[in-house]
């Protein structure tokens, strides 16, 4: 069984049909990669997976399960974890609570007993503090507990936010352009820091605009255009499909539109 | 050199903030040894205010809600104990629950509209919702009193024992704001506060995150209306006497100027905001040659010390106070490692 199956994804926004009839799976322990011009509905494949947008039709089942009817707390508890494009972080608050938050769904104790001191709090609160420096390790962020997180620089701030999704322990990781904004160095560390990331989750889901982390981490990569995927494949069959070069370059081979920035 | 070491751990211990309201607290209980009983009463308003002021910045500084309607939960809390005696003969102690319970229906029900709306709607709506409550103060004359109001309120009862005298009165409504301080500082730091702050930084990456925030907004409304409405029950006892045109937006307003002033979700600065917005009137009515004007000079001081709050040059100054407080605690802990 695949890990995640999508079947005839479709939505609309007014008269635009942002994603059209997409159907692709996932498979476990993979990079499943995700490309497109701008506005081709790559975020909107991932609002919907994630439960913020509900599909006029379509399915999509996790490890066998439908999603249908699940609220977006649900999503997390079941498996879904997401970065934004446009990163998200809670602004006034420290590293460590960003994760914490991440972590919230896990952490077994509810309001009640969050109002007033008790051994279960206390005992669920610490543990998760301890998970905490696992996760600052795993992004290399040890150093920056207790900071704002918006007083990081760029970077770190995307890492943090990956780090943030991986505190909920999903099965499905989706990254919503995590290059952007890097530069070429820094793309190259996160490609591997990407790949490393199968040691913690079941499989990731990747939108990305830059070619050399897509082509050189993706298992499989599936081309969008205005909402219908045009190719699937591994990344040497995309790379040669004339179709996703004419989605690239437009018909006549017009300038080369790098959509990432 | 022992007793400084020993202060600095508590310092470490407590956090600045805390130490700085439990000194404040310790002050202030002292203030009825030195003042005549009109300046008492003054601090027993300001006392008040800040359980009022703290509710309120749960809502705005950990919720990320503005209420324009705070006045309402306040009111309902000064009614139910007043009807309770009115109608009963019940004192402070026995109402004390129904307080509660009122308050956090008021504030439940104001949780459900406001979890669905954002902006502008949420002004509409707070504002609508208090004026609504105000309307049924006024007219439901069975219940209320009317325009009458709900005259020679008694004083606090405590298990039997009257609170008859000022200081007594602001002793234990002191009391009241160390356990209002207390309980919204174990909210605060736990889990429940941690995902309220979240949805309040980004509702939308909260959510991504499983943060129920339908829930969470109807908790965090619910409990800052209790707490507003405990300090609307001590009011009616302290001043006997209510009416609805002490429930209006006006005080919805001085409300949120206690909360700006002292800083958004800084709960030491509503302290020292209601003490400072509930004594300045006061002060500026006994300059005589300002009387007439001193609505004037409270609006300019008002705009001045926000300013200052969100100004550069205050946040400089605020940093550098930070930085030689920290330097002070780290010579000290330095001088522990020497011994
Ligand atoms: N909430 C929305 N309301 C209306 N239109 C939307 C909404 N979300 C996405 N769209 C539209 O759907 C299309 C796909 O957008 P998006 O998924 O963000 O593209 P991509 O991430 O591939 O750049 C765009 O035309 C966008 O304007
Ligand atoms: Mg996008």
């Amino acid at each position: 069984m695949s890990l995640l199956e999508v079947n005839n994804l479709t939505i609309a926004f007014g008269g635009l049909v942002a994603v059209d009839d997409l159907s692709f799976t996932m498979e476990r322990g993979q990079i499943t990669s995700l490309i497109g011009p701008n506005g081709a509905g790559k975020t909107t494949v991932i609002n919907m997976l994630t439960g913020f947008y509900t599909p006029d039709s379509g399915e999509v089942k996790l490890d066998g399960e439908l999603t249908k009817g699940w609220d977006t707390t649900q999503y997390v508890r079941k498996g879904f974890n997401r970065t934004f494009q446009n990163i998200r972080l809670f602004s006034n608050l420290t590293v460590e609570d960003n994760i914490l938050i991440g972590m919230q769904h896990r952490i077994p104790y509810g309001s009640f007993l969050s109002l007033f001191p008790n051994k279960v709090k206390n005992t669920c609160e610490r543990e998760a503090r301890e998970e905490v420096t696992e996760i600052l390790k795993k992004i290399g962020l040890e150093g920056h507990r207790y900071d704002k997180s918006t007083s990081l620089p760029y970077g770190m701030q995307r890492k943090l936010e990956i780090g943030r999704a991986l505190a909920s322990k999903p099965k499905v990781l989706l990254l919503d352009e995590p290059a952007a904004g890097m530069n070429p160095k820094e793309k190259v560390e996160l490609s591997e820091f990407i790949k490393s990331l199968l040691n913690d989750v079941d499989g990731i889901l990747l939108i990305e605009h830059d070619m050399k982390v897509i082509m050189s981490i993706s298992d499989k990569i599936i081309v969008l255009n205005h909402g219908a995927k045009i190719a699937e494949g591994k990344p040497e069959e995309i790379q040669r499909n004339p179709e996703v070069i004419e989605a690239y370059l437009g018909r006549g081979g017009k300038q080369h539109v790098d959509a990432g920035e | 050199m022992k007793n400084e070491n020993k202060f600095t751990e508590i310092v470490k211990r407590l956090g600045v903030r805390h130490l700085i309201f439990f000194v404040t607290m310790i002050v202030l209980a002292i203030v009825p040894l030195f003042v005549n009983s009109y300046v008492l009463k003054i601090f027993q308003s300001a006392a008040i205010n800040m359980i009022f002021g703290m509710s309120l910045n749960l809502l705005m500084g950990i919720g990320g809600t503005v209420s324009f309607g705070h006045a309402a939960f306040y009111g309902v809390g000064a009614y139910t104990t007043a009807c309770m005696w009115y109608h009963f003969g019940w004192n402070f102690t026995s109402a004390f629950p129904l307080v509660i319970l009122f308050s956090a229906i008021a504030g439940l029900l104001l949780a459900i509209p406001m979890s669905r709306v954002t902006g502008r709607y949420v002004t509409i709506i707070t504002l609508s919702y208090a004026e609504i409550l105000n309307l049924i103060m006024r007219n439901w004359t069975k219940v209320t009193n009317g325009v009458m109001g709900i005259l020679n309120i008694p004083n606090i009862k405590l298990f039997g024992f009257e609170l008859a005298y000022k200081d007594e009165q602001y002793w234990f409504i002191l009391v009241l704001v160390v356990v209002s301080y207390v309980m919204i500082n174990w909210l605060v730091n736990s889990k429940l506060g941690r995902n309220l702050q979240a949805m309040r930084d980004d509702s939308i990456a909260a959510e991504a995150m499983g943060i129920p925030l339908f829930s969470h907004k109807v908790i965090i409304f619910t409990i800052s209306a209790i707490f507003a409405g405990i300090a609307g029950a001590l009011y009616a006892h302290i001043y006997g006497y209510i009416d609805y045109t002490v429930f209006t937006s006006n005080l919805s307003f001085n409300c949120i100027s206690v909360v700006v002033v002292g800083g958004l979700g800084n709960f030491v600065g509503t302290i020292f905001g209601a003490l400072f917005l509930t004594i300045l009137p006061e002060m500026l009515r006994n300059v005589e040659f300002l009387f007439n004007y001193r609505m004037i000079v409270y609006g300019v001081i008002l705009v001045l010390v926000m300013w200052w709050n969100h100004s550069i040059p205050g946040a400089k100054i605020k940093a550098k106070l930070r930085s030689i407080f920290n330097k002070l605690i780290h010579r000290n802990v330095e001088s522990v490692e020497e011994v």
